[in-house]
Parts: C-alpha cells; sequence; structure tokens
C-alpha cells in the first residue's frame, strides 16, 4: 500500500472566547491537532460544547486560532493572507447544519449554487456557469436540475435544501470538505440519503471530509477515523471500529455504552459516568470519571500512541 | 385498564394555504402504567394530538371531532374552566424544549409550587415540603429549589420541568419531545428518571418522540404516526420482530446499531408530504416501495393483526 498523504493538518490550535461579564475567558479549543489524509473521512465526535464546531470553522477560516495552525495541502492558511494561503482556502469548502439557516432565502437555487463560482472567479461565460450549476445540481440527485434552478430555498423540503447546500459546496471542486452536523436537523427517514450521498461524492471525487457529528452511528456509517473531543481537547483518536468495539479512555466507553444499549447503560451507569462539574487542574474528564486516581486531578495527561492510528489521552490506560 | 382512550380524534388548520389535515381519525388507548410511545418524524402532527388531548390547540386550529376519555370522562365536552381545573391536576404536559419553558425570573421551587396552591390550595409549608420531596423524586437535591434557571444544567432544567408536571400526581402524563436537544448522557439520565418514576408511582405516559429506538427502551408499545395518521400501533417485541406498514420497516432500517455488524443504511426515498396537499388514498404510497394495487385510491383504516399489533395499510390487509 503506498502511504497517503496528509491533506490537512492542524497542530495544537487553541481558542478563547472572552467569558460572560468579567468571568474568566472560555476555553472552547485547548490544544487541538489533527491531520486528514487524502481522501479520507475523519470524525469529529464530541457533545454540545466539546469545541468541535470551533474546530471545524478554524479549519476553514471562519475563525483565528489564538495560537496554533492550520496547513492545507502544504500551505499554512491560518491567520494568513497572502495569495498562496487564499488560493488554498478556496479548495476547502463547508457545510453547515442548518439548511434552514444557511441559504440566503431571497436568492434562488441557481443563485445559490453559483454564488461560489462567481466569487472566485470560475467561470467565463455565463452559459458556462449555468451548465456548472447543472452539473452539480445533478451530482446531489436534484433530477432534472430545471426543476429546481428557479425555485427558493422555502419551496424546498429540509432533505433538499441540504442537497443544495452540499452542490453549493462541491460546485467549485474543492479537495477538502468540512461537514458540521449536516444531518442532525433532518428527518431520520431523509438522513440516510444524505450520508450515501456524502459517501458516494466522496468516492467518486476523492473527497477528503471533516465530519463533525455528536452521534455515533452516523460517525459509524461515515467515517473511517475517528477523533472523540470533550471539553476543547481530542481525547481519543482512533479507527472508528476500534473506538466502537474497544474505546480506551472513559469518556469514549461511557459515549459508545450509552448509544449502543441504554438499558445496560442504565444497570452499570455508575461504571461509566459520574456527577461533576469540569474543572481545575489535571485531566479535565477526571471529576466526572468512575476511575479517576489521585494523579488524574494532578497532572493533566498527554496523548499517548498505543499503536496503529490509536492515541489516547488517560493516565490509566 | 384503559386510563386513556381516544377515538377518532381529528385536528385541523385553516390557514391560507388551505386546510391543514394535522390529526385524521387518530384512536388509541393509554393503558394504566404504561407508557406508550408516539412516533414520527416533523411534521406528522404527533405534537397536534399532544395538545388536542390537553385542548390546547390554538386558532386557526380546532378539533373537529373526536373523543378523549381520561378515566371515562370524555375531556371534548368539558367547559373551558373545567378543563383548567384537569390541566395539571389530572393530565398534565412536559412541552417541547422543555429548557425554555421554565420562567427565568422566578426560582424552580417557586415555579413548581405555584401550581401545588394554585390546583391543590396547598399551604406555604404543605408546598415547600412537596416541592422538596418532588425534586428529591428527579434527581435534585431540595436544596436547590431556590436555584433559578440559570444556575442549572440543561438536563437539571429538564428534571425539574418532569417534576413540576407530577406536581399534582396526575392520571396522565404527556411528554412532548422532553429529551430532544439534550445530549445522549444527559437523555440517558433524564430518560432514567422517567423510567424509575413509571414503575414507583406507576405513572402513565404518552411519550412523543422522533427517536425510534431511543423509545423502544422505556416503552412497551409504540403508536406509528405518518401524514397526520396512525399507521401502525405494536408492542415493542413486535417491532423488533416483524414490523408490518412499510414505512415502520423504512424508519427501523434508518437507524444504526452500533453492536450490530455494519451493514448498508436505507432511506425513504422522497419526504414528508405536505399536510394541506395530501396524497389521495394511503398517505405514504408515493414513497413505498411496496405500493401497488388499491394503495392510491383506498385510504387504509388500523386493523387488529394479531393481539395488541393494528397496522393501516392496504397490502398487509391484501395478504
Amino acid at each position: 500500500m503506498s502511504p497517503v498523504k496528509d491533506i490537512l493538518a492542524a497542530t495544537e490550535l487553541k481558542k478563547d472566547y472572552p467569558g460572560p461579564g468579567r468571568r474568566s475567558p472560555v476555553r472552547a479549543v485547548d490544544g487541538v491537532s489533527f491531520t486528514v489524509r487524502q481522501g479520507e473521512c475523519l470524525g469529529l465526535v464530541g457533545e454540545s460544547g466539546s469545541g468541535k464546531t470551533t474546530t471545524a470553522r478554524i479549519v476553514v477560516g471562519l475563525e483565528k486560532p489564538d495560537s496554533g495552525a492550520v496547513t492545507f495541502e502544504g500551505v499554512k492558511t491560518s491567520g494568513e493572507r497572502h495569495p498562496a494561503a487564499r488560493a488554498a482556502c478556496r479548495r476547502m469548502q463547508m457545510i453547515f447544519q442548518d439548511p434552514y439557516e444557511s441559504l440566503n432565502p431571497g436568492m434562488t437555487v441557481s443563485q445559490l449554487v453559483a454564488e461560489p463560482l462567481r466569487i472566485q472567479r470560475l467561470y467565463r461565460t455565463t452559459g458556462e456557469m449555468r451548465e456548472a450549476v447543472i452539473t452539480s445540481l445533478e451530482s446531489v440527485d436534484l433530477e432534472p436540475a430545471s426543476l429546481y434552478m428557479n425555485r427558493h430555498p422555502h419551496q424546498l423540503s429540509g432533505g433538499q435544501r441540504q442537497r443544495v447546500a452540499i452542490a453549493r459546496a462541491l460546485v467549485s471542486g474543492p479537495s477538502l470538505v468540512v461537514a458540521d452536523e449536516p444531518t442532525s436537523m433532518l428527518d431520520v427517514s431523509v438522513r440516510a440519503g444524505i450520508l450515501a450521498l456524502l459517501s458516494r461524492l466522496q468516492q467518486e471525487r476523492n473527497l477528503s471530509l471533516l465530519f463533525i457529528t455528536h452521534d455515533w452511528t452516523v460517525a459509524r456509517v461515515m467515517c473511517s477515523r475517528v477523533a472523540v473531543m470533550y471539553a476543547g481537547q481530542i481525547v481519543e483518536s482512533g479507527r472508528t471500529e476500534d473506538l466502537i468495539a474497544d474505546g480506551c479512555h472513559p469518556y469514549t466507553r461511557a459515549l459508545v455504552a450509552v448509544v449502543a444499549d441504554l438499558k445496560s447503560f442504565w444497570a452499570n451507569q455508575a461504571h461509566y459516568v459520574r456527577d461533576g462539574q469540569t474543572s481545575g487542574t489535571g485531566c479535565l474528564f477526571a471529576p466526572r470519571c468512575p476511575r479517576a486516581v489521585c494523579l488524574c486531578y494532578k497532572e493533566p495527561p498527554d496523548l499517548v500512541h498505543l499503536g496503529d492510528d490509536h492515541w489516547v489521552r488517560c493516565h490509566l490506560s | 385498564m384503559n386510563i386513556l382512550e381516544v377515538r377518532n380524534l381529528t385536528t385541523r388548520f385553516s390557514t391560507a394555504r388551505g386546510i391543514v389535515r394535522a390529526v385524521e381519525r387518530v384512536s388509541f388507548h393509554l393503558k394504566k402504567g404504561e407508557i406508550l410511545g408516539l412516533i414520527g418524524e416533523s411534521g406528522c402532527g404527533k405534537s397536534t394530538v399532544g395538545l388536542s388531548l390537553l385542548r390546547l390547540v390554538e386558532p386557526p386550529g380546532r378539533i373537529v371531532t373526536g373523543q378523549v376519555l381520561l378515566d371515562g370522562v370524555d375531556l371534548m365536552k368539558k367547559s373551558e374552566s373545567e378543563m383548567n381545573d384537569i390541566r395539571w391536576k389530572l393530565i398534565s404536559y412536559i412541552p417541547q424544549s422543555a429548557m425554555n419553558a421554565l420562567n427565568p425570573i422566578y426560582s424552580v421551587g417557586w415555579q413548581i409550587r405555584e401550581a401545588l396552591q394554585r390546583h391543590e390550595g396547598y399551604s406555604l409549608g404543605r408546598a415547600r415540603a412537596r416541592v422538596a420531596e418532588l425534586l428529591e423524586s428527579v434527581g435534585i437535591a431540595a436544596s436547590r429549589a431556590g436555584s433559578y434557571p440559570h444556575e442549572m444544567s440543561g438536563g437539571m432544567k429538564q428534571r425539574a420541568v418532569i417534576a413540576m408536571a407530577l406536581a399534582c400526581s396526575p392520571k396522565v402524563v404527556i411528554s412532548d419531545e422532553a429529551t430532544t436537544g439534550l445530549d445522549v448522557m444527559t437523555q440517558a439520565q433524564v430518560l432514567h428518571v422517567i423510567k424509575t418514576l413509571q414503575s414507583r408511582l406507576g405513572l402513565s405516559m404518552l411519550f412523543i418522540s422522533h427517536d425510534l429506538p431511543l423509545v423502544a427502551n422505556i416503552c412497551e408499545r409504540i403508536a406509528i404516526m405518518y401524514a397526520g395518521r396512525l399507521v401502525e400501533l405494536l408492542t415493542v417485541d413486535q417491532l423488533r420482530r416483524q414490523p408490518l406498514h412499510p414505512y415502520t420497516q423504512g424508519l427501523m432500517s434508518s437507524f444504526i446499531d452500533l453492536k450490530a455488524p455494519l451493514r448498508r443504511l436505507e432511506s425513504i426515498p422522497g419526504s414528508v408530504p405536505d399536510l394541506t396537499d395530501l396524497p389521495c388514498g394511503c398517505g405514504f404510497h408515493p414513497r413505498c416501495c411496496q405500493c401497488g394495487g388499491d394503495c392510491c385510491c383506498k385510504a387504509p383504516e388500523l386493523v387488529e393483526v394479531e393481539p395488541d399489533h393494528w397496522v393501516a395499510c392496504c397490502k398487509v390487509v391484501r395478504e
């Protein structure tokens, strides 16, 4: 097997937001590093407030990290404005969570899909642009495209809207797509269709995906590797099936257990997690960890390499 | 024994776009001490069922026909002031996004006490004692009664709202997406509280949700709703063994099981129909892969195919 090259590398990303009033700043992202390989789908899994969306926004350049760097296709893109960085940024696109919010209600489908082409000046004639829009709409199964092009977002169902958002992200031919919970606002019966579409496009175009989700079941279908985030840090990363079958970090195990079998989670709840506030020095998960020992409250653990792609941030592993 | 019986409930909304047939001839019953799951996708009318039972449908909505028998008494025949006494005391409601259902300027204890003093005529001291007991029962320390909503986490607020719904020991509780929007761990905790209360207090509950696998953990029976109608009513066992309606089958295969070997994810083609413009015949037929014969002209009725298993599907009836 030839070595697969990394298309995206995030190193030691940090981001603080000012706290409410005079309170201390909130550390949204706390030293996050990961790589996305050419053609793979990396999942970022975590609960709300774990910093996964902020990480995604830093990657595509919607937020500037306080420290750390994003390197995309060999070019440092975070906080840079020189032409090479800008050109690289164009080859990343984002799909947002809520297709009811992310599409401008005053624009038609064809205007929405054409917008990236217009901004990046990727066409010569209007005919060429129209052609690109039609191809893009048909690639997301909105066929025939002519039926949808003059509609406004409110005339589409949630699933169709998200397809428009995908067509819009892909029309400029990006090599990396960052998808932030693209199915969490959709009904389950349409969700599967969108996931299948993303998988198909990923394979057909050898796309790399950074897939943000809170749902392990979605991560299982989409992602070959996942990184689990807790309180702004990656606590474990590895192959999806490995983490589901045999995660090392107590938080990963709890997250998987609760989704896999709720009844047995209830029966052994004390074994997985306890009540507590994330705080203080040491391991951020320690106050909720049923296995925490003295060391866990004193020293923050480092990410440790366990073999293959498996990394974990826990004193006890 | 059935604590709640719903017969031919029909609720419609007259809007500029036409009549929204949110609930069409829905019938089901809730046994005493049981949690019945009411499952459907957004816009299928499941929340309207919940609101109709409490007679809280606001204009332009209107309950057109139907009976709602609570312990044999028809709520549809009650006057508005009688309903005010019945709500909360006999039948209570846990609203969607209960996290935002609390008033931010009163303490949680005060808000629960209000119901007790208003409905049960409790004295302040007695109400305080009851609030303490209620909070403990949902796993919140009684000392938190003085806390304001912003001082509590999402899961705690959710449990406080459950405590509030239980304040007057109602006969039936209707919970509308009570755990939607919570993180999985918090959700597990809240569901555990509900399940524990059910076995301890013999709670009867209609649990409205869109999450089929989740609900299968806390219910004995499940009603599946599609485009304003009940399409299948079955026990959790039957659901796992052999659901009969193509929509139920489609829903089941849209979910992924973390324990089972990985399989291809199936989706149901098309999308949920507009309730102002329902397809004729069976509401599901344009999306149904087993559609044929009279599916597109005859609306199927719920038929009992085995004990406790009802299904509304022309194909199932044909066979």
